[in-house]
C-alpha cells in the first residue's frame, strides 16, 4: 500500500514536463465535462455582448442590424441629456433603495436583538420560521397580495374609514405619493424576517466571556445589549452598508414593474422598467440597448468600488 | 450565562420581546390569511368591504370560475415541468461545471473560472439578450426556461468551494483504482456534496417556481406555454388602477364575478404550494445564507 502514493507522486512530476497537447489528452474526460458548460456560456453570455453595437446605431426591427446608420453616441445623448426620463428614473431608484435601507436597517438589527434575547425557544423558532417566508414567494403573489389589501374595500381603507382617519377610501395604488411609501414598504415586509439571519449569525459570533464580564460588572440586560451586542454587530453593519452601497442603482425590476401603473408612473418607473417599456414594448431597441449599458456600466464601477473600499478595511477582497 | 435571576425586569423583557415577535408573526401571516378569506367570500359582498377574519358568504364560485376561465391546470403543469426539469438539468450542469473548475491541474484554470465568474456582473442587457435568444431559435419555446439559465454561476461558486474542502485522498485512491474524472465526478464526488447541493436545487426551483419575467419577455405569443405566475402577472396588470370600481366585469361569465376575487383567488392558487412545501424545506432556506455567508 505504501509504495502508490510514491506512484501517484511521480505521475505528477511527469505532469508537469508534459506538453500542452499531452495535457489535453491526459485531461480530456475534464475538457468533455468542460466542453458543454464551456459552449453554454459563450451562446448564453458572451454572444449578447455583441448586441452592444445597437446602441450606437439607429436600428429599427424588422431591418437588417447592417444597414442601420452609425449614430455614434447620440443615443447616450437622448438619455443623458434631452430626456425627462433621466432624472426621473435615477431619482426613484436612488431614493427608494436609501429610504429602505435607513428604515429597514434599525427594524432589521432591533428584531435580531429581540429573537436573540428572547428565551422561549419553541415560540421563537416557530415565529422565525414564519417570518421567513415572505422571502420565498415572488413579487407577483407579493403584488396580489397588497393590491387586495390596499384596494379601496380592502383592509387598510376599512381601518382607516372606521377609526375616522379618513371620510373616502384611498386609492393607494394609484397615487403618485404613494409609489415610494408602497414600495419601501412591500420590499421591508417581504425581506424584514430573513435578513435578521445575517445579523444573528454575528450576534452568535461574539464572544460569551464581553457578556459575562458585563453581567459581572452588574449590567443591566439593556446595558448589555447597548454596550457589548451594538458594538459587536458594527463590522457586520459597515459591510452591509457598503454592500448596499454597490448596489445603490440596481432596481427591483420585479417588484417595481408589480406596482407600477399609468398613475403612479412618474414615481414608480426605474431603469430597469424603463428599458423593458422602451425595448421591447415600444421597439425602441437602440435606445433601450444604451440605457441598458449605461446602468451595467454603472454598477461596475460601483462594484469595483465597493471592492476597493473593503479590500482596504479587510485586508482581502469580496471577489 | 448559566446563573440567571428571573427579576422583575427579565420578566418583563422576556414578554415584550414575545409580544413583538407575535406583531412580526401576525403581520407576516395575515395578508395571506386575508387574501384567503377575500377568494372564499361570495365576489359582490366582498366588495362591500369589511372583511376582517372571516368569509360573511362562504362561497367557491371564485375558484370555480377562475379555474374554468383560466387554463389553470395546463399553466400549473408548465410551472410544475419547467421547476423539475429546470432544477435537476440545472443541478447537474452546474455541479459539473463546479467539480471541472475545482480540480487543481485543470489547464488555463484560472482562465476558465475568470470566464465563468465575470459573467456575474457584465451581462448584454435585456435587448441584445432578447436578439440573441431569437436567433438561436429559443422564442415561443419551453426550452427558453430551462436552457439559457441553466448555470447558476453564484451557486457553482458554493459547489466549487465546498468541493475543493474535501480531503484530496477521495481522489488519489479514485485516480489509483483507474476511474475516470467523470466517474468519480458521479460517484464519489456528487453524492459527497449532497448538503450543498440541497441547498442550491432549493433556491433554483424556487426561483423557477416563481419567474414569469422570461415567459412574458420570450414566448409572449405562446399562452400554453405560459406557466402561473403569469397568468397572475397579467391579471395584476389587467386590473392594474382597478382598484376604482368602475372597471367592467367579465360579460362572458354567468355568474357575476370581480377582478379582485378572480386575482386573489389565483394569487391563492400560486401560493399555497409554496406554502404546502415550505415547511418541510425551510431548514435548508436558512442553511442557504449561512453558505453564502462562509463564501462572503
Amino acid at each position: 500500500m505504501s509504495i502508490l502514493p510514491i506512484n501517484s507522486n511521480i505521475q505528477a512530476v511527469k505532469n508537469k514536463k508534459k506538453s500542452l497537447l499531452q495535457k489535453i489528452i491526459t485531461q480530456k474526460h475534464l475538457l468533455i465535462m468542460l466542453a458543454p458548460c464551456l459552449i453554454w456560456v459563450i451562446l448564453f453570455c458572451y454572444t449578447p455582448l455583441w448586441g452592444w453595437y445597437l446602441a450606437f446605431v439607429r436600428y429599427r426591427p424588422g431591418f437588417p442590424i447592417s444597414s442601420a446608420p452609425w449614430v455614434g453616441l447620440d443615443n447616450f445623448k437622448r438619455f443623458l441629456f434631452q430626456s425627462l426620463d433621466f432624472g426621473r428614473v435615477i431619482r426613484n431608484t436612488i431614493c427608494v433603495n436609501i429610504l429602505t435601507l435607513i428604515i429597514s436597517m434599525p427594524l432589521e438589527i432591533s428584531l435580531a436583538i429581540v429573537i436573540y434575547e428572547l428565551r422561549f425557544k419553541v415560540y421563537k423558532r416557530i415565529i422565525q420560521t414564519i417570518s421567513y417566508l415572505p422571502y420565498f414567494i415572488s413579487w407577483v403573489i407579493v403584488g396580489g397580495i397588497f393590491f387586495q389589501f390596499l384596494s379601496m374595500e380592502g383592509v387598510v381603507n376599512n381601518v382607516l374609514i372606521s377609526l375616522g382617519i379618513t371620510k373616502e377610501p384611498i386609492m393607494f395604488l394609484g397615487m403618485p405619493s404613494m409609489a415610494w411609501p408602497i414600495l419601501i414598504f412591500t420590499r421591508i415586509w417581504k425581506n424584514l424576517g430573513w435578513s435578521t439571519i445575517i445579523y444573528l449569525g454575528a450576534m452568535g459570533s461574539i464572544d460569551p466571556n464581553l457578556y459575562e464580564a458585563a453581567y459581572v460588572d452588574g449590567a443591566t440586560r439593556m446595558k448589555r445589549i447597548w454596550h457589548v451586542t451594538l458594538p459587536g454587530l458594527a463590522p457586520t453593519v459597515s459591510v452591509l452598508l457598503i454592500l448596499a452601497a454597490g448596489g445603490l442603482i440596481s432596481g427591483s425590476f420585479e417588484q417595481v414593474y408589480v406596482f407600477q401603473n399609468p398613475a403612479n408612473m412618474e414615481f414608480a418607473d426605474t431603469i430597469d422598467t424603463m428599458v423593458y417599456r422602451m425595448g421591447l414594448q415600444q421597439a425602441n431597441f437602440s435606445y433601450a440597448t444604451a440605457v441598458g449599458i449605461f446602468n451595467t456600466f454603472c454598477s461596475l464601477v460601483l462594484i469595483v468600488f465597493v471592492n476597493t473600499i473593503i479590500k482596504r478595511i479587510n485586508g482581502r477582497s469580496l471577489f | 450565562m448559566k446563573i440567571r435571576k428571573q427579576s422583575h425586569s427579565e420578566m418583563l423583557f422576556n414578554w415584550t420581546a414575545a409580544f413583538i415577535l407575535l406583531i412580526l408573526g401576525i403581520m407576516t401571516l395575515y395578508p395571506f390569511y386575508y387574501l384567503l378569506v377575500y377568494s372564499l367570500n361570495e365576489p359582490l359582498d366582498a366588495m362591500r368591504g369589511g372583511l376582517y377574519l372571516w368569509p360573511r358568504k362562504f362561497s367557491f364560485v371564485n375558484y370555480r370560475m377562475v379555474w374554468a376561465t383560466n387554463d389553470i391546470a395546463g399553466a400549473a403543469f408548465i410551472s410544475l415541468c419547467r421547476t423539475v426539469i429546470g432544477t435537476v438539468m440545472s443541478l447537474l450542469t452546474t455541479s459539473m461545471l463546479a467539480y471541472v473548475l475545482s480540480r487543481p491541474h485543470l489547464i488555463f484554470r484560472r482562465f476558465f473560472n475568470r470566464l465563468f465568474v465575470v459573467t456575474m456582473y457584465v451581462s448584454g442587457g435585456l435587448i441584445p439578450y432578447y436578439l440573441t435568444l431569437s436567433a438561436l431559435g429559443f422564442l415561443d419555446t419551453f426550452w427558453v426556461y430551462i436552457i439559457p439559465g441553466l448555470i447558476g454561476i453564484y451557486n457553482m461558486i458554493l459547489i466549487r468551494t465546498y468541493i475543493q474542502e474535501l480531503p484530496s485522498s477521495l481522489w488519489e485512491s479514485a485516480e489509483v483504482d483507474g476511474a475516470k474524472e467523470y466517474t468519480i465526478f458521479f460517484r464519489i464526488i456528487f453524492p459527497l456534496c449532497t448538503p450543498v447541493l440541497a441547498v442550491v436545487s432549493i433556491f433554483t426551483a424556487v426561483g423557477q417556481w416563481n419567474s414569469w419575467f422570461d415567459a412574458a419577455v420570450f414566448n409572449r405569443n405562446s399562452p400554453k406555454l405560459w406557466p402561473l405566475q403569469l397568468i397572475l402577472m397579467n391579471m395584476l396588470k389587467r386590473t392594474s388602477v382597478a382598484t376604482s370600481r368602475d372597471v367592467p366585469l367579465p360579460k362572458d361569465v354567468l355568474v357575476t364575478l370581480t377582478p379582485e376575487s378572480m386575482r386573489a383567488s389565483i394569487t391563492m392558487i400560486v401560493t399555497i404550494p409554496i406554502i404546502l412545501v415550505y415547511p418541510f424545506f425551510q431548514r435548508y432556506f436558512t442553511q442557504g445564507i449561512m453558505l453564502g455567508a462562509i463564501k462572503g
